[in-house]
């Protein structure tokens, strides 16, 4: 196989861990609540923006390289999860239920985070530093798959064990923990949940709270690697909206599987075709949609 | 005269524009109340409204003594209320087990029935502990969704025809459930179609045609008037 071939697989794989975590918490909000959170990807940019201005204003605070990496890491999850929370509790609880307005809404905190964003920070384009530890390359031997020897960034290859961290415990808390047996009993149909006992606005914000915190960690992860500025957000977004049509909206493994597949499509394009950087993606969008359309691990509502 | 365990004033329930709860009025005294009616009569309707599920235009629902209008299911049901819905609306992405783990609760720190208590009363749930909930025969179904009630330790067990469309043996073990529940100081309220069957479970009959209850009475006056038949319940009921 040709070379640029095994670049954009392994590319694609490393890229794929940033859209699962981006797209886990994108797909859980909407499995829950039914409400497409379309300022996903702008809760997604300002992490990215935190970890930058922390790691800028705090680096003398610490000896290593790390400290205001990983500071700025724990601000922009605290910050992410506190304004999901705060656009649930403050603007969508209000229209709860009602599917196109909870959209809407969204939409707008949207377009006015982005201009919020683009006003503090300008236009330029940035990076968040790699801390020291992260720096540098490893080297990987594909000879046993009849592949070449290529030399990946340390920085990505950290990001993508925190993306498989992350997936292995959304996973067990799905699936091991009584607060993962009521999100999928809510995923399945929410009245039923309530008139069960269960307050389900608690769970609701127990699962804004955990979208935050991973997009606030995937913020800064990716931000270390993929330049940010303004139109981030609506790219983030929109990957992150491809992956879960893709993967079945609502479903973890479905967000995995369509990471995996956005990830090695994107990459592989830009590595062999980098005048045509984003008519694969629709082109897998349209296919599954006319082939499965509720997504390759999509299932039926409940509706209620 | 004790308080009743639920009472129901004067309530109307709307859809859109359509009136479907007209003034339901009725008092539950007895650890066990029937109410039958024909398809469409707003049977589900009230259960849903006593739930919390569908909006109240106006009207009192009071269980123990307390008023539910304005709370939300979830109060409800704390307050001692487990549903077992019509169609049974179990989860589809939970085991047997799963469901009656995550409903299972004690109540002002009563905790007679537990995942091991329901697996008891319906042994063949057991069997089944780790299927999805919506593998099984729809008998094993309709269990399940009684002992997803049951665990959340209610004062009152309220079942929106529970029979529907199972095979008469497992009706039978329904009725039978029904009835021990109900001896054992558990309030059940049922909701059935099927007159004949209603009357096997109890004496008194209270019969809903569009969103009233139309006739509050003894069974057997049902079962030996065709007129009255005819006239509550519709041909050949
Ligand atoms: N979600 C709904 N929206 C509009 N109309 C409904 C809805 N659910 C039930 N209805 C109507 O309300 C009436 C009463 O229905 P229901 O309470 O389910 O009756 P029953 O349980 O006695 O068969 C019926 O005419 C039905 O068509
Ligand atoms: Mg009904």
């Amino acid at each position: 196989m040709d070379m640029m071939v095994w670049i954009g697989l392994v590319n694609g794989l490393l890229y794929a861990g940033l859209l699962f975590m981006i797209a886990s918490g994108f797909t859980l909000v909407f499995g829950l609540m039914r409400i497409v959170n379309m300022a996903h990807g702008a809760m997604y940019l300002l992490a990215a923006y935190i970890g930058w201005l922390v790691q800028r204003n705090t680096a003398d605070w610490f000896e290593s390289s790390a400290g205001s990496w990983i500071l700025g890491v724990v601000v922009a999850a605290v910050v992410v999860a506190v304004a999901t929370v705060a656009l649930q509790e403050g603007l969508l609880r209000w229209v709860q239920g009602d599917e196109l307005r909870e959209t809407l809404l969204t939409l707008g905190v949207a377009i006015a985070l982005g201009d919020i964003m683009h006003g503090l920070w300008g236009g330029d384009h940035r990076t968040i530093r790699t801390p020291d530890f992260m720096r540098g390359f490893q080297e990987l031997d594909l000879g046993f798959m009849g592949g070449p020897v290529l030399f990946l960034a340390k920085n990505q290859l950290y990001m993508f064990g925190t993306a498989v961290v992350v997936g292995i415990l959304l996973w067990l808390l799905i699936s091991r923990t009584q607060l993962g047996r009521i999100i999928r009993a809510g995923v399945d149909n929410r009245a039923m949940v309530s008139a069960l006992g269960i307050n389900i606005n608690r769970v609701f914000l127990a699962v804004m709270i955990l979208a935050g915190v991973i997009t606030g960690v995937s913020g800064v992860l990716g931000g270390m690697i993929y330049a940010f500025g303004p139109g981030i957000d609506m790219n983030m977004l929109t990957l992150s909206l491809i992956v879960v049509i893709v993967g079945g909206m609502g479903s973890l493994g479905g967000a995995a599987l369509g990471a995996l597949l956005v990830g090695v499509v994107d990459q592989l394009t830009l590595a062999l075709y980098p005048e045509y950087p984003t008519i694969a993606l629709f082109a897998i969008l349209i296919v599954t949609l006319l082939l499965r359309p509720k997504g390759l691990l999509g299932r039926v509502w409940v509706n209620a | 005269m004790p308080e009743p365990i639920l009472e129901v004033n004067d309530l109307h329930v709307y859809y859109g524009s359509s009136h479907i709860l007209q003034g339901t009025t009725f008092a539950m005294e007895d650890n066990l109340f029937t109410l039958i009616g024909r398809n469409g009569m707003g049977k589900t309707t009230l259960v849903k409204a006593i739930m919390g599920l569908v909006p109240i235009r106006s009207g009192s629902i009071t269980f123990q003594g307390k008023q539910l209008v304005g709370l939300k299911p979830h109060q409800i049901a704390r307050l001692g209320i487990g549903y077992v819905p019509q169609g049974r609306n179990l989860f589809p992405s939970l085991t047997v087990d799963e469901h009656l783990r995550m409903a299972a609760r004690s109540r002002n720190g009563v905790r007679d029935w537990t995942p091991e208590r329901v697996y008891e009363l319906f042994p063949r749930l057991a069997e089944r502990k780790r299927q999805s909930g919506t593998n099984l025969s729809g008998g094993e179904q309709q269990m399940l969704a009684i002992g997803r009630a049951l665990v959340t330790n209610p004062a009152l067990l309220i079942m929106d025809e529970p029979a529907e469309g199972l095979a008469p043996v497992i009706v039978d073990l329904l009725i039978e459930t029904c009835k021990h529940l109900s001896d054992a100081g558990m309030a059940v309220f049922l909701v059935e179609q099927n007159l004949h069957l209603a009357a096997s479970v109890d004496d008194t009959a209270q019969v809903m045609v569009t969103g009233r209850i139309a006739y509050s009475g003894p069974y057997e006056t049902l079962l030996e008037s065709p007129q009255m038949r005819e006239q509550y319940l519709g041909v050949g009921a």
